[in-house]
């Protein structure tokens, strides 16, 4: 009886049109247009400092070395890297107009009175140039004052502002993540909590209450039990697969790579359905109406997707940084930063701690619906 | 007048889904449009990075460092002393830069040691780590200048602290005579407006179409005497009306937010306008398709948002690939889009002319393409009886 009920719900469930373009379609048609958002930004970070273009006019015979200075900074680093790219002009008015066409983002004019950086708008291009400046006045005040007070440590001072000092160096963390992988992430657990629809609709067609079909269901002298296990295994059966499409779609069609092996991937999207389907169930189980099963399995879902950074990718670590509770509490926001922690740095503690909230989520909704299902009598259908 | 007023009336059916769309709309424009946009600058300032430090140190030399960097930058709470936490921070941008000071720094650095004293925590090889990392190796690198040449500890922080003070004295001359450079409030909600109002358009104007085609309905209309041809213009006129107060609510909602007048406002308005007939189009072709609304729902999305991806309503052109701005040229919204980039860089004088009105005639032009597919599609469903 049990295969007979999963069997049939699963037929019943793969005729709805509207189930399946959402379930299946929208979560495509989403990740292809994320794809051709943030595609490129994966693939090459729009943040990367590149080289500044830069232009140098001398208005004087001889450099007082500042010249030299940025000679310097153009040569590239051992990893094939330079500051800035510099081009020479003979007039203020050819870089002017070099720096309208956007060949250059500004220039540096050596006068008499010293050197001025000539920009088009404020930004960090404008800052890197200024601070170039910045650092060549600084090493000439410096050699100034030692000059001043200790002529005798003259030469130790230049030789000391000539070597290479590191003093800072980045913690590295063997694995970076894009934060624009993040949208991907929260469209896999959109995907997982739209299978709160097929839960609450499934209920809709088991209790006699709601539905016609539920009054057929409840005279059969089939286990309540087995039904609803039948239909939410069902349920959880097409929500994994329509997950585990997204999932193919987006690693080998579009070829992002979520950083995630694909073992644990599909674990965590049958803990993701089950958390759906789950919670669709207990909403099912709760309201009796049958416009408020499709309002309030569809607010649950944007809702905590909106908080986990579908729409906005920042707002998951901002809760993070001010009210990290509401991390833990909301099933889309788990599921996002338990994909994101696998991906960055493995099988942590925090990973592990996700996954068993979510577990724990499923089990409590599951709970409270049997709580709220057990001994339905009818006097009459 | 009666099928006029019965397709204003069906209207309400839908009004919670418009109120969203617009609440949408005016919380998540003006936001994104204010944070946007730009003006034209007229004095140099210092892009600041927002940097958390953990000063594990607390010595001379390093309150000195993070007292430097609190007069120069933006210095935040980390609110962890995990590295994993500092690095979610940084990568989510709820601050540029983390930096962490040992216990030992002091110590390791007076002794002369120039490795690795300090650990910092960057969203990768970006700007603002450029920027920063540079300054606080200057900083230190002066420091220890002054004590390697006999000067005490004081001495050293407090010259260090002169000098990098005092250079902010640089010359800097702004030169921006190109209007291209910036985003307007206005282009950025006009921009973001092609989305809510599609949306809008589409699941409104489809489920008042719906209305007309409901069996019960259409049977009552045709057993009617009213005339195919007047009936059919009330309903056009109807939709027309919805979709214009829809629009002119959209428009309204534009302005209110921003707190400059733009003397280019009546273009912007007209490119809308068109948009609202390539709006009012889509959704005759979706009503075609289906009448059930939860599929109606579906296919708006469907169709709008990946469009608005692809035509720059959200991301900006330059960031997406030269094949998919070519696909997008197929696309209405970016026409749109274009006309609304027309309309910023233009002078006002210019506006007017052939470029604007070519670019009016392609929305024009989609509209009704979406309109023929509407009805061909209708008809063959009759022709079939589907």
């Amino acid at each position: 009886m049990f295969l007979r009920i999963f069997s049939y719900k699963v037929k019943e469930l793969t005729r709805q049109t509207w189930l399946v373009g959402w379930n299946f379609l929208f979560p495509l048609v989403l990740a292809t247009a994320f794809y051709m958002g943030f595609g490129n930004m994966i693939k090459n970070d729009p943040d990367t400092f590149a080289t500044v273009e830069t232009g140098y006019v001398l208005e004087i015979t001889q450099s007082k070395g500042f010249e030299q200075v940025l000679e310097e900074l153009s040569k590239a680093d051992d990893e094939g890297f330079a500051v800035i790219s510099v081009h020479t002009y003979a007039s203020v008015e050819e870089a002017v107009n070099d720096m309208n066409s956007g060949i250059i983002s500004g220039f540096f004019k050596e006068t008499e009175d010293g050197i001025e950086t000539i920009i088009p708008v404020n930004g960090y291009d404008a800052t890197v140039m200024n601070e170039i400046v910045r650092e060549y006045n600084n090493y000439t005040d410096v050699i100034t004052q030692v000059a001043q007070d200790h002529p005798e440590k003259l030469a130790e001072a230049i030789e000391m502002i000539s070597s290479d000092s590191n003093y800072i160096s980045e913690y590295n963390f063997g694995n970076n993540t894009s934060q624009y992988i993040q949208y991907f992430y929260a469209l896999l657990a959109m995907t997982s909590l739209f299978s709160s629809w097929i839960s609450s609709n499934m209920l809709e067609g088991m209790c006699a209450n709601l539905s016609e079909q539920g009054k057929r269901v409840e005279c059969a002298p089939t286990s309540k039990f087995i039904n609803i296990s039948a239909g939410i295994l069902a349920g959880l059966l097409i929500q994994l697969v329509s997950n585990i499409i997204v999932v193919v779609y987006i690693q080998y069609i579009l070829k992002i790579n979520l950083g995630v092996p694909l073992s644990t991937m599909i674990a965590l999207c049958t803990i993701g359905s089950g958390l759906g389907i789950s919670s669709g169930t207990l909403m099912g189980s709760i309201f009796k109406d049958p416009r408020l099963l499709v309002t309030v399995p569809l607010c649950f879902t944007m809702t905590c997707s909106f908080f986990s950074g579908l729409m906005w990718g920042q707002i998951k670590q901002l809760i993070q940084y001010h009210c990290p509770i509401i991390n833990k509490i909301n099933p889309a926001a788990l599921f996002t930063d338990a994909m994101y922690v696998r991906a960055t740095y493995g099988d942590t503690y925090v990973f592990r701690q996700d996954v068993t909230i979510m577990c724990i989520m499923i089990l409590g909704c599951l709970f409270f619906s049997a709580l709220f299902l057990r001994r339905r009598r009818y006097v009459s259908l | 007048m009666s099928v006029f007023n019965a397709v204003l009336k069906s209207t309400k059916a839908c009004l919670a889904t418009i109120i969203v769309y617009f609440a949408v709309f005016s919380i998540f424009g003006t936001l994104s449009a204010k944070s946007q946009a730009t003006s034209i600058d007229t004095m140099f300032e210092d892009s600041i990075v927002t940097v958390a430090i953990t000063d594990n140190d607390d010595s001379a030399i390093s309150r000195g460092l993070v007292e430097f960097l609190r007069e120069t930058q933006d210095v935040v709470d980390p609110q962890t002393t995990s590295y994993v936490e500092m690095n979610d921070n940084v990568r989510f941008g709820i601050y540029d830069y983390a930096l962490i000071i040992p216990e030992d720094f002091s110590v390791k650095l007076i002794s002369g040691e120039k490795d690795d004293l300090l650990e910092y925590i960057a969203p990768g090889a970006t700007a603002s780590q450029y920027l920063l990392t540079q300054k606080i190796r200057t900083y230190l690198n002066n420091v220890m200048v002054y004590l390697n040449c006999g000067y005490s500890e004081e001495k050293a922080i407090e010259l260090t602290n002169e000098n990098m003070v005092k250079l902010s004295n640089t010359k800097v001359t702004i030169m921006d005579t190109s209007d291209e450079n910036h985003r307007t409030f206005y282009t950025k909600m006009f921009v973001f407006m092609a989305y809510a109002l599609m949306m809008i358009l589409g699941v409104s104007i489809s489920s008042v179409l719906t209305f007309t085609k409901n069996t019960d309905v259409k049977h009552r209309i045709n057993v009617s005497g009213m005339h195919f041809k007047s009936r059919n213009f009330a309903i056009i006129a109807g939709v027309l009306c919805v979709g214009f107060v829809i629009t002119t609510g959209a428009i309204f909602i534009a302005t209110v937010g921003a707190t400059d007048n733009n003397s280019k406002l009546p273009f912007y308005c007209i490119n809308v306008y068109f948009l609202m007939l390539v709006g009012i189009g889509m959704a005759y072709m979706i009503t075609s398709l289906t009448t059930n609304e939860s599929l109606i729902n579906m296919v708006t999305n469907m169709l709008v948002l990946p469009m608005s991806f692809f035509c720059g309503v959200f991301i900006d052109l330059q960031f997406l690939s030269a094949t998919l701005v070519k696909i997008a040229h197929f696309l209405p919204l970016y026409w749109y889009t274009a006309n609304v980039r027309f309309i910023k860089d233009t002078p006002i004088n210019n506006i007017w002319g052939k470029t604007f009105f070519e670019y009016l005639l392609i929305e024009l032009l989609f509209a009704c393409i979406f309109f023929a597919t509407g009805l061909i599609i209708s008809k063959k469903k009759e022709q079939y009886a589907v």
